[in-house]
């Protein structure tokens, strides 16, 4: 390259270089700048770490409530925490809803001892009539118009209307400790001269009333066998589900779900958890709370109105003498 | 502006097209770089709320059941959906963690800043990546909270591509603009440097036009090209300046001649009056047909002759700037006079001079200025005729409307169609140097014009085919005739 060249060149360049150092620095600013701003927060150390524990150390200031799975557990939980709520703030102490994944461990749960109280099916407490580690607090009364007992339903716009229309048919159960889920349909079945096990084509356990309702809506079952109860409590969330579906038969009707304690539990717990329970009726809130599962208030236990559905069990083979302790 | 003074347009052109790159895509990498990293961060946060909602519908029935390791299962899953997940957990409602996704304990910070700060989006930084933190209810909040923290390496780096590559295309574009810079002002700028180098030598008087540089773009090849324009004017002008100087030089010794002239003629006619006196005295005591009356009369006729002469350069040198004493005038007596004046010299040079002088009609003008631009015309008609063959000078009159028109032409070679408009510019001549003063025909004009008349180059052909020249002078009208005409 020629002197004169270099020289015409040398502007060039020397711009070309500051150009590119300027944009270089100004690229990378606005990249900080953009990081920065887009990304901004305080630094953690993700690496230090501490076992966590249980958290379920229990107090002497809780109550432990339990429900059996009549219900989903998303709808015990929303339905019946604030009773359990309010029972707790009647005895002073916090309350703890305990929900177990099936009726047979709430069952045992009361047998063990882990809860303090438990609002169960009458079928759990057939299971438990004769186990002395379990005794019944409180009775429900229901509201006039409710009444406990097994619904068969189906879909309103299948052809079944009676419950032998269903034979051959998907039939979804609840629990196999439910007594209108499970036990009083097979006992209806039975009487009607059928054997349940092969009376349908398939049987499901959906877990709790409220799903056996939904395999039926959302056609995943033909027919259901669910609590009246929960049927009535459904029907009042969402009115639009009577007419969705139809009851082609039901049972005979039972006394309600009781609460039941262990026979464990100190007698001035035991007390105090008893004189809630019948007095609950007499506050506006508490009353507010148990219509809304049909309930007019709790009573005395009265062990012999629960011998039919004792019988009912029994019947089926169901009821061990002296079951054994897990 | 002063501040541009020194500057060069290849500076200006250069500066300003990396301020114009660089300001224009930096602001497109600034504003481009935050909508992505925005955006980018708004596609992270529906994913990982549309993940959480649905892991949080999950983990419900386990956190309901007290169920950790199920409520551990459903937190497990998030790692196989999404690779940007860092880890899940769910804190209950009483800020007791269930479960999460972490080996080996619970970050001690995290759980720190999760306790200090219950918001559903938080973003901190690790020693190795940007977390999203994004908590979603468990059953509307009545449980807890599912926590996902989304790694948002990948924002950072598609956000760090992003402003690699505007780099390149910017650099690109840079270098580009830089040299589309240097190229226009390599053909703006430096033609106009040289031009100006050029420039510099003109007042020398040495350049010339063929080296004016004629480069550059159009408009700078227009300059050049008007620039050597005038370099050719100019030297043009110069070398007609230096022949006005000779002939005005050369003028001013005529003039001085014909001051010189004025006072011979003045010095010969005083003596010459006595003389013809003399002789007129003498004549009649002379013998009829003798021969010494013979002599005397030719003697008289000299004397005559040569009184009429210096009267006419009398008048010819009379001083300019006088007003003309305009009146009639015969035409046949004005046309007469100058041919007697010029004869013997149309004759010594073997030029015939035909003359129509037959019109009686009478013209308004000062007759000596008249005669002194005939005159002119003449004597350039002789100069003209000397190359000829046929050597000969029209002269004649007519009458136009109201002008009086004496033609003068000759059958020299005639004037030349390039010269017509510059033959009455003064110290133009088409004479060989030093036989022509160039004022002839500008003081003739002048002359005719102070008569209110127009001395005009006609086209050649109408009688000869040498220069043609037309006196105009205004028609001297009887009483009689005005007012017939009017």
């Amino acid at each position: 390259m020629r002197k004169h060249d270099r020289k015409r060149w040398q502007p060039f360049t020397s711009y070309l270089k500051w150009g590119f150092g300027l944009l270089v620095v100004c690229l990378f600013l606005g990249s900080i700048v953009i990081g920065e701003l887009t990304f901004a927060g305080p630094r953690l150390d993700l690496e230090n770490r501490v076992p966590l524990g249980s958290g379920r150390e229990r107090t002497i200031r809780q109550l432990r409530f339990a429900v059996a799975t009549m219900y989903s557990p998303a709808n015990i939980f929303l339905q019946h925490r604030k009773i359990v709520e309010h029972l707790a703030e009647l005895l002073e102490m916090d309350g703890v809803l305990i929900i177990r994944s099936d009726y047979e461990n709430t069952r045992l749960d009361l047998q063990q001892a882990d809860v303090d109280a438990a609002l169960v099916c009458p079928g759990i407490y057939a299971l438990l009539y004769s186990d002395p580690r379990v005794e019944i607090l409180a009775m429900p009364e229901l509201l006039s118009d409710v009444t406990y007992r097994c619904d068969i339903i189906v879909s309103a716009k299948s052809p079944y209307y009676h419950l032998t229309d269903l034979e051959g048919d998907r039939f979804a159960y609840t629990d196999r400790e439910s007594a209108t889920g499970f036990v009083l349909p097979r006992a209806m079945l039975r009487q009607l001269g059928y054997t349940p096990d092969s009376f349908f084509s398939q049987t499901m356990l959906t877990g709790s009333h409220d799903l056996s309702v939904r395999a039926v809506t959302n056609g995943y079952a033909d027919g259901a066998a669910v609590s009246s109860m929960v049927l009535r409590s459904l029907y009042r969330q969402q009115p639009r589900l009577e007419s969705q579906l139809r009851i082609v038969a039901s049972s005979a009707t039972f006394a309600a779900p009781p609460v039941l304690v262990p026979a464990s539990l100190s007698p001035s717990l035991k007390r105090k958890l008893q004189q809630a329970l019948l007095t609950m009726h007499e506050t506006p809130h508490g009353q507010q709370l148990l219509a809304d599962f049909g309930i007019a208030r709790f009573l005395l236990p009265e062990a012999r109105a629960y011998e039919p559905m004792v019988k009912v069990y029994r019947d089926a083979g169901l009821l061990v003498p002296n079951v054994p302790a897990q | 502006m002063k501040y541009l003074r020194n500057v060069t347009l290849q500076t200006i052109i250069s500066w300003l097209a990396i301020a114009v790159v660089v300001g224009f895509f930096l602001s497109i990498t600034l504003s481009a770089g935050w909508w992505l990293a925005r955006s980018s961060r708004e596609d992270l946060v529906i994913r990982a709320r549309s993940l959480a909602n649905s892991l949080a519908v999950d983990a419900v029935e386990p956190v309901l059941l007290d169920d950790a390791y199920a409520a551990y299962n459903v937190l497990q899953r998030s790692s196989l959906a999404d690779k940007e997940i860092r880890y899940a957990f769910i804190m209950l409602q009483e800020r007791r963690i269930i479960a999460h996704t972490f080996d080996s304990g619970f970050p001690r910070e995290l759980l720190q800043y999760c306790l200090t700060h219950d918001e559903p989006l938080m973003q901190y930084r690790t020693r190795d990546d940007y977390i999203l933190d994004v908590a979603v209810p468990v059953l509307d909040g009545e449980l807890g909270h599912l926590h996902l923290g989304m790694s948002q390496k990948r924002v950072l780096h598609q956000q760090r591509y992003f402003s690699m590559a505007m780099l390149l295309v910017l650099g690109t574009l840079l270098a580009a603009s830089l040299l589309v810079a240097q190229l226009i002002s390599w053909h703006i700028g430096q033609p106009l440097v040289e031009l100006a180098t050029v420039a510099r030598r003109v007042p020398g008087g040495n350049l010339r036009p063929s080296e004016v540089p004629a480069t550059g773009t159009a408009e700078i090849r227009q300059l050049s090209l008007a620039f050597q324009q005038m370099v050719t004017d100019l030297r043009r002008l110069k070398a007609e300046n230096l022949s006005a100087q000779k002939r005005m030089v050369s003028a001013e010794r005529l003039a001085t001649l014909g001051e010189m002239s004025a006072g011979l003629a003045h010095e010969i006619l005083n003596p010459l009056d006595g003389i013809m006196e003399c002789c007129r005295q003498l004549e009649p005591h002379m013998p009829a047909e003798s021969r010494q009356a013979r002599y005397v009369q030719l003697i008289h006729d000299g004397l005559r002759r040569i009184e009429r002469v210096m009267r006419q350069m009398l008048v010819f040198a009379r001083a300019p700037g006088k007003t003309p004493d305009i009146s009639d005038c015969a035409l046949h007596d004005l046309i007469s006079d100058m041919i007697e004046l010029t004869r013997p010299r149309l004759e010594r040079y073997g030029i015939q001079l035909d003359a129509e002088t037959s019109l009686a009609n009478r013209c308004r003008c000062a007759r000596p200025l008249v005669e002194q631009a005939l005159l002119n015309l003449l004597l350039n008609a002789a100069d003209a005729c000397g190359e000829s063959a046929e050597r000969r000078i029209c002269i004649w009159g007519m009458v136009r409307d109201e002008w009086v028109d004496i033609h003068v032409e000759d059958s020299g070679s005639g004037i030349a169609e390039a010269d017509r408009e510059r033959v009455f510019r003064p110290f133009f001549s088409s004479k060989d140097p030093g036989k022509g003063t160039g004022l002839g025909l500008t003081v003739s004009r002048d002359l005719i014009e102070q008569n209110g008349g127009e001395l005009v180059l006609e086209r050649s052909g109408s009688r000869l085919s040498g220069a043609h020249f037309r006196i105009s002078l205004p028609l001297s009208l009887d009483t009689d005739e005005r007012s017939h005409r009017s």
